[in-house]
């Protein structure tokens, strides 16, 4: 799927075409997309095994599940083989839920009471979810009746997975269905929370409704939380006119004005106008939950307005998630956040100041500022990542040192691997050195 | 009426997650590494970095959340975005990708269970040309690190001030981590219940429960827990 401009330059090098290609196949490739061996290695990403840590294995792939109970069912030997596989606990649960998703997708007329047999087997509660998901994008007429019984399942994870299923589907029967259990207080939590998310991923004008409804029905309920996310993933242009009438209403509750400004933030962007306007709310709160969610804004530059806004800020948690979402943007005064980090003096803040000072050098490098972080940063980043008090603020000041990726800041990061005590420290120390220092810094 | 120092330990139903940890890859020259550090709203944010066998230098950054939307979901996302150009004969080659994991805890195998998908773009601003591809979701799997298995401690350090409670205390996670918390409460001896307010006393109130409870010897017994930790909603109410 190419887009862009037709242009006679375009005839000349052909080889551009190649390095497209190739690019492309590099990045996807190397994100998803390798042989069937490698096959996402991303979700393979495993914790650093932490020095200090005596176990010699990753968690997740040594502990044994309980053995599946044989299904009391005449199956047939493939659907029994298949039951096998994926209650096989020594197989990696992901390999076994690909497998599970891609079988249910099948729209042959075996696959479907195969399925429904393999559905009384006893499988473990997130192979049945991949099920159910696998089964959304199943065209077969017997797969949305499957669907719905799934929703209804006593293991509320299948459910969940069924519930995703519909999402996918995506039609008006589906929005239908997941109204019903949206509104069914029959139906577990989770279940129904589930639902109010993937109601915010169907673009059935009935979707859109159902939410709406639910919100003004439940201002101030345990369900509400989901309902305002399920609304904040729709396209802005659906949403505005109700989150500016939510944010005006005086009866809302800080807190639930929080989860609705936070939910934005799964607008990737298309709400930052609302969003920087509610960064200078009275609500300290709200002007926190703001910035967090400009996070996801990168598309157009924020920076200028986010350095102004941290120019007048005098709560210090507020200028912590301003300076996360500074952290983000391209092309930031760094001059402008070089003076922000001078003054900032909240020690939380100041080390995600010094972050987004860390990450601007990537765009703007500068003299003036990189002394700053050399002469000042490095030695009090240090010092903050072996003796603070506080975890995080340790955790915190070894990632912004690795960020940095200067002299001074790797050397830093040897020095503090060799004497740390905390092992979540010394693994994100050594995870830094592994990364290249760039020259001119 | 409660006096003195408790201790209860939840372990089954009501947990309490953190995902703080350095995660990394290697494939086929290619690595990724990213430290999360989840604060005490329950969120993270920051830059990793990924090298591709020197082809190209990506930035990282991400971004995410811990919620628990009800007493037995804790749903974690976490989104990356990858930006980086190579120069190639004069030109810039700029590629970009977003991708969004969308995960549960899962409590038996203590690993992130959920799907991954996004987009990838790559453009020649020069040239005019470029290339989007959606990548479909696809099933991931990430072991928590080691020493989180979700069982929390909840010290309660109170005094009684005539029908009134006042002290101190301390959420503890498994991997360590505490959160510091002030106690005030009150006491009813027609009932015999003794409510407390926890709320930790960092900015921002990260912590707050309400818990009801009875007091046996040196025991408390928890009837209803409710209120929000790291950005976990926590609901425990025995029968």
């Amino acid at each position: 799927m190419a887009t862009g401009q037709h242009s006679p330059k375009w005839m000349v090098p052909t080889r551009w075409w190649l390095f497209l290609g190739l690019g492309c196949i590099t990045v996807v490739s190397f994100l998803l997309w390798l042989p069937s061996s490698n096959r996402n290695q991303i979700a393979q990403a495993t914790p650093v095994e932490m020095p200090e840590t005596a176990s010699p294995q990753p968690a997740a792939f040594t502990r044994i599940e309980a053995s599946p109970k044989p299904p009391s069912l005449n199956l047939d030997p493939a659907t029994a083989r298949l039951i096998k596989e994926l209650s096989d606990p020594t197989r990696p649960l992901k390999a076994r839920r690909q497998q599970a998703r891609e079988w249910a997708r099948l729209g042959t007329e075996h696959a479907i009471p195969s399925l429904q047999a393999t559905l009384q087997a006893d499988l473990p509660p997130y192979v049945k979810a991949a099920i159910g998901e696998g089964l959304g994008e199943n065209p077969h007429p017997e797969a949305m009746p499957l669907l719905l019984e799934m929703t209804r399942d006593s293991d509320e994870t299948a459910a969940r997975g069924a519930i995703r299923g519909l999402a996918l589907r995506g039609d008006a029967d589906s929005a239908h269905a997941l109204e019903n259990v949206l509104f069914n207080e029959h139906l577990a939590e989770s279940v129904r929370s589930e639902a109010a998310l993937a109601l915010g991923d169907i673009s059935q004008p009935a979707a859109l409704a159902t939410l709406t409804r639910a919100a003004s029905e439940w201002p101030e309920q345990p369900l509400t939380e989901s309902v305002l996310e399920g609304l904040g993933k729709r396209p802005f242009s659906e949403t505005e006119e109700f989150f500016r009438s939510y944010f005006a209403s005086p009866s809302l509750s800080s807190e639930s004005k929080v989860t609705a400004v936070e939910a934005l933030g799964n607008s990737f962007g298309q709400a930052q106008s609302l969003l920087l306007n509610l960064a200078g709310d009275p609500d300290p709160e709200i002007r926190a939950a703001a910035a967090w969610s400009l996070i996801s804004s990168s598309d157009s530059d924020l920076s200028a307005p986010l350095i102004s806004l941290l120019q007048q800020e005098p709560v210090p948690s507020v200028r912590s998630r301003l300076y996360e979402a500074l952290a983000n943007q391209d092309g930031a005064d760094i001059s402008a956040v070089l003076g922000l980090v001078q003054k900032e003096s909240d020690p939380q803040a100041r080390i995600r100041a010094l972050a987004a000072l860390a990450t601007t050098f990537h765009s703007t490098p500068s003299t003036e500022a990189l002394a700053y972080f050399n002469d000042t940063a490095v030695p009090e980043l240090k010092q903050t990542a072996l003796t603070d008090q506080s975890a995080q603020n340790r955790l915190s000041s070894v990632t912004v040192l690795a960020q940095a990726r200067t002299p001074g800041s790797t050397a830093a990061l040897t020095e503090i691997s060799g004497e740390s005590h905390d092992a979540r420290v010394i693994a994100a120390a050594q995870a830094g050195l592994q990364r290249p220092i760039i020259a001119s810094r | 009426m409660a006096s003195g120092t408790y201790t209860n330990s939840f372990s089954d139903s009501v947990r309490i997650w953190d995902v703080s940890g350095t995660f990394n890859d290697s494939l086929q020259g290619f690595s990724l590494n990213y430290t999360l550090n989840m604060d005490d709203a329950g969120k993270f944010a920051g830059q990793g970095a990924v090298n591709a066998g020197g082809l190209v230098d990506l930035d990282l950054s991400f971004w995410g959340n811990v919620k628990t939307a009800s007493s037995n979901v804790t749903r974690v996302t976490l989104a990356m975005r990858f930006k980086g150009t190579v120069a190639v004969e004069g030109m810039d080659m700029s590629f970009s990708a977003i991708f969004k994991e969308k995960l549960e805890v899962d409590a038996n195998t203590e690993s992130l269970v959920g799907t991954v998908g996004g987009s990838v773009h790559v453009s020649i601003p020069q040239l005019h040309r470029s290339v989007s591809q959606p990548i479909p979701p696809t099933d991931i799997q990430i072991p928590l690190p080691l020493d989180m298995t979700g069982k929390w401690d909840l010290t309660l350090n109170v005094q009684p001030s005539g029908t009134h409670y006042v002290g101190d205390g301390a959420v503890n996670l498994s991997n360590g981590r505490t959160v510091p918390i002030a106690v005030a409460g009150s006491y009813s001896a027609k009932s015999d219940i003794s409510k407390f307010n926890l709320k930790s006393t960092a900015t921002g109130g990260i912590v707050k429960l309400g818990l009801t409870s009875t007091v046996l010897g040196e025991q408390i017994n928890i009837q209803k827990l409710a209120g929000k930790a790291l950005g976990q909603a926590l609901r425990s109410q025995t029968p």
